[in-house]
């Protein structure tokens, strides 16, 4: 019988908060175990050595837990597995502060205790309060709802424990049971809530009925800590006398009970009583009592809100370094456990118990078609994969090609920026040719009559000389002397032009050379001037000259450079006639005029070219060096020329500047350095 | 005869008077030089014995010769000067600008002055 009722004790206990058992039976139950006559009776044994084990040694109850789940699952009784997933493992994990792992198994066994599937064969020992399977089934839903309740207690979710404690209440109010310590710790839990949300009425209401529970169930285990909790509701409520007597008597059914939990948080109790009644002796002495009880039962959570206690009262008394000695031990206890406690119950509070049983449930149902997903998923990625390397290997493709035109373009585009160049200076030599003609012209011209005459001379000269007239020998002589000079300076005119056209088409040698400026500026407005003669019968205009000539010969390139004074001069020529075409027949008397001057400053030497057009817009202004910018009208100009010519200047690190005026004339500077 | 060249190289003189030199010293020629047309116009309207020849370069700078020519057929300076070209070998385009603003006749660069004195012989 008593072996009984140890048992009875053993399948209700819940595990909760403070569990105590005798030893004595131990080695009745490790001897059942030994030898079992069947392994239902083993499964029993094993859930009744865990219970002992739970407050005892951790490890072994884990040990046993873990026989008995394996045993339980064995003979096909899932209800067990989920008893002891509840009771021990679950409870395990939620004093070790582990609650996600806690929450994870609880809600395990809530599946199984669900299921009335599992109520089939289940197997119940006799002596049980509950032998009907449904009954008893529910009453294991029962343990693993108030299971759920302290899990969310103990993370500070009060107002949902408190729904699981009433909800467990009403599943054993209706099962009339007589026998469920947890009627009476689901009461002591829901006073304890109502307690600390300062609902006093609420919790005395419960208090009691814990207390009747416990008489019906003949449940005293925990009468300390129900009368503790109804003694502080009298406290909170300024009535220390009655706090002081049910504190009283919480002591001494603790002391009774041998529950060293409950007599130390009473200890607690009474000790803030006496601190608030500013008895410092009194309180001193009873948070040293929970002290010590607390240390020697490795009771952790309690050890330093009692060295606080203790703290407070010595400085109550005056004395700062018994004081600051207590303090500080509280302190050091309480940072380190509640840094660990916040750690993990941050974890829990990242779950959400409707939403686990939701997804689980989901994750179940939809197993095989996640499989078929996954499947499907994984042909479309690897279809997307192959799409998406196809798109690549074409994009590679196409930019490969796409480079290769670049590169025949930018091939293409060099040859006709060669040929523009090419062509810019054909352009400008043609517009020479018909001015190289006039000018070869005319020193042939003489050359040819000056012989003539020479020859005619020299046919009179032998008739003087036959006449003896040797006055009239030695006019002609002189004259056949000065034609001769005549011949060699046109043959040398006529070599110039030559040269100094082939040197305009030759490409240039890219070799500096000591150039007259003046020469070759003279040469070339020349040239310039008759060939637009030549080209155009209307056109007409004056040049003219301010040669500085002082001005010493420079290293420049001369094709280059020529090329330079040409262009400027050309244009120049270009826009006095543009100038003269425009004006009304009436107008003032337009006399249109380019010059070209040269001048020595300091060390560099300046060539201007300057007419009276009608002078640059300064809208394009800024555009006219830019490449073919051209304001002429199309194929009569490359828009190569200004560009060609700043580049040219500024290859012999000169300077090209441009002034003008609308309506009044333009003005380019070269500047170029001795 | 007076003649009139104009032309702005300044060795047709020296040619012309080479060239001229027993027609000149004979006075049947008497030649003027103008290195411009300006110098040309200025030349006819400052002498009143006219030349009655006048032998024109085209390519001048300034007033060109064609229309020194121009000028002339407008001022229609009386008795009306003959007016001789002288143009570049193939300007056929001078060629008839001038007979349109009415030359006379045309000599060719290189000048054949055998040619010319053909065509002053006819003249006189």
């Amino acid at each position: 019988m008593k072996r009984l009722i140890v048992l009875l004790i053993f399948i209700f206990f819940t595990g909760n908060l403070f569990a105590q058992y005798q030893p004595t039976n131990i080695d009745s139950l490790m001897a059942v175990l030994k030898n079992p006559p069947d392994d239902s009776v083993k499964m029993v044994a094993l859930f009744d050595l865990t219970g002992y084990y739970v407050e005892v040694n951790r490890d072994s109850c884990r040990y046993f837990a873990d026989q008995g789940i394996s045993t339980a699952k064995k003979i096909n009784q899932p209800l067990w597995v989920a008893h002891f997933l509840t009771e021990y493992q679950s409870y395990l994990a939620m004093t070790a502060g582990n609650f996600p792992l806690s929450f994870k198994l609880v809600n395990e066994a809530l599946k199984i205790v669900q299921d009335k599937a599992n109520e089939k064969n289940v197997y119940i020992p006799k002596q049980y309060e509950f032998t009907d399977p449904h009954k008893f089934r529910l009453s294991l839903l029962g343990y693993t709802i108030h299971q759920l309740g302290n899990i969310y207690r103990r993370a500070g979710n009060t107002e949902k424990a408190l729904d699981y404690y009433r909800e467990e209440i009403s599943i054993f109010e209706s099962l009339k049971s007589k026998a469920a310590m947890a009627l009476v710790q689901s009461n002591m839990n829901v006073e304890s809530i109502y307690a600390e949300k300062n609902e006093l009425d609420s919790a005395i209401i419960y208090g009691n009925r814990a207390l009747t529970k416990s008489e019906i169930t003949r449940w005293k285990l925990y009468n300390g800590y129900i009368l503790n909790i109804l003694g502080s509701v009298y406290f909170k409520k300024n009535m220390p006398d009655s706090a002081k007597y049910y504190y009283w008597q919480g002591l001494m059914v603790s002391r009774q009970q041998k529950n060293m939990t409950t007599e130390v948080m009473v200890y607690i109790s009474l000790a803030t009583l006496y601190r608030n009644l500013h008895q410092p002796d009194s309180a001193k002495y009873y948070a040293t009592m929970a002290l010590e009880k607390s240390r020697n039962n490795e009771l952790v959570n309690y050890i330093s809100p009692a060295a606080q206690l203790i703290s407070n009262a010595w400085k109550a008394q005056g004395n700062a370094d018994s004081a600051y000695a207590y303090l500080n031990l509280s302190k050091t206890i309480g940072d380190s456990l509640s840094k660990d406690r916040y750690e993990k119950i941050t974890q829990f509070q990242n779950l959400n118990f409707e939403n686990q049983l939701l997804l689980e449930k989901e994750a179940q149902e939809n197993i095989s078609y996640k499989n078929k997903i996954r499947t499907i998923a994984l042909i479309a990625g690897a279809c997307l994969l192959g799409l998406l390397a196809l798109i690549f290997y074409r994009n590679n493709r196409q930019k490969q090609k796409a480079n290769s035109i670049l590169e025949k373009t930018l091939a293409d585009l060099k040859s006709t920026q060669s040929q523009l160049i090419q062509s810019e200076k054909m352009a400008s030599l043609g517009e020479l040719t018909a001015g190289i003609a006039h000018e070869i012209q005319n020193p042939l011209n003489f050359v040819n009559n000056f012989s003539e005459v020479n020859a005619e001379l020299i046919s009179e000269l032998v008739d003087e000389v036959d006449k003896g007239n040797y006055d009239e020998v030695k006019l002609i002589a002189k004259d056949i002397k000065e034609n001769e000079q005549k011949i060699n300076n046109h043959g040398k005119r006529a070599d110039a032009i030559v040269k100094g056209m082939l040197q305009h088409s030759r490409k240039s040698t890219g070799q500096k050379e000591l150039t007259d400026i003046n020469a070759l500026c003279d040469e070339y407005l020349r040239l310039a001037y008759h060939g637009l003669r030549a080209k155009d019968k209307s056109f007409n205009a004056k040049f003219e000259t301010d040669f500085d000539e002082s001005l010493p010969k420079i290293n420049v390139v001369p094709q280059d450079m020529g090329r330079v004074i040409l262009n400027l001069i050309n244009n120049a020529f270009y826009a006095v006639n543009e100038k003269a075409n425009s004006l009304m027949p009436d107008a003032e008397s337009y006399d249109p005029t380019v010059v070209v001057s040269t001048k020595k400053i300091g060390d560099r030497v300046e060539i201007k070219i300057k007419d009276n057009g009608n002078g640059i817009p300064s809208a394009i202004k800024d555009k006219i060096f830019q490449p073919f910018f051209t304001t002429k009208p199309t194929g009569q100009g490359t828009g190569l020329g200004l560009s060609l010519s700043y580049d040219i200047v500024k290859a012999h690190g000169g300077e090209i500047k441009v002034e003008t005026k609308e309506g009044e004339g333009t003005e380019f500077v070269i500047q170029l350095v001795v | 005869m007076k003649i009139l060249v104009v032309d702005d190289e300044q060795d047709i003189r020296f040619l012309f008077e080479q060239k001229f030199r027993r027609e000149i010293k004979s006075g049947t020629v008497n030649f003027s030089f103008a290195y411009s047309g300006h110098e040309a116009l200025e030349y006819l309207h400052e002498n009143s014995q006219k030349a009655v020849l006048i032998l024109s370069d085209i390519n001048m700078p300034g007033m060109s010769g064609l229309e020194l020519l121009k000028k002339i057929r407008e001022e229609k300076p009386a008795p009306p000067p003959v007016v001789m070209m002288i143009t570049a070998y193939g300007d056929q385009q001078n060629r008839e600008s001038a007979m349109m603003l009415g030359a006379d006749d045309f000599l060719t660069k290189p000048l054949d002055f055998s040619q010319l004195k053909e065509k002053l012989n006819k003249m006189v």
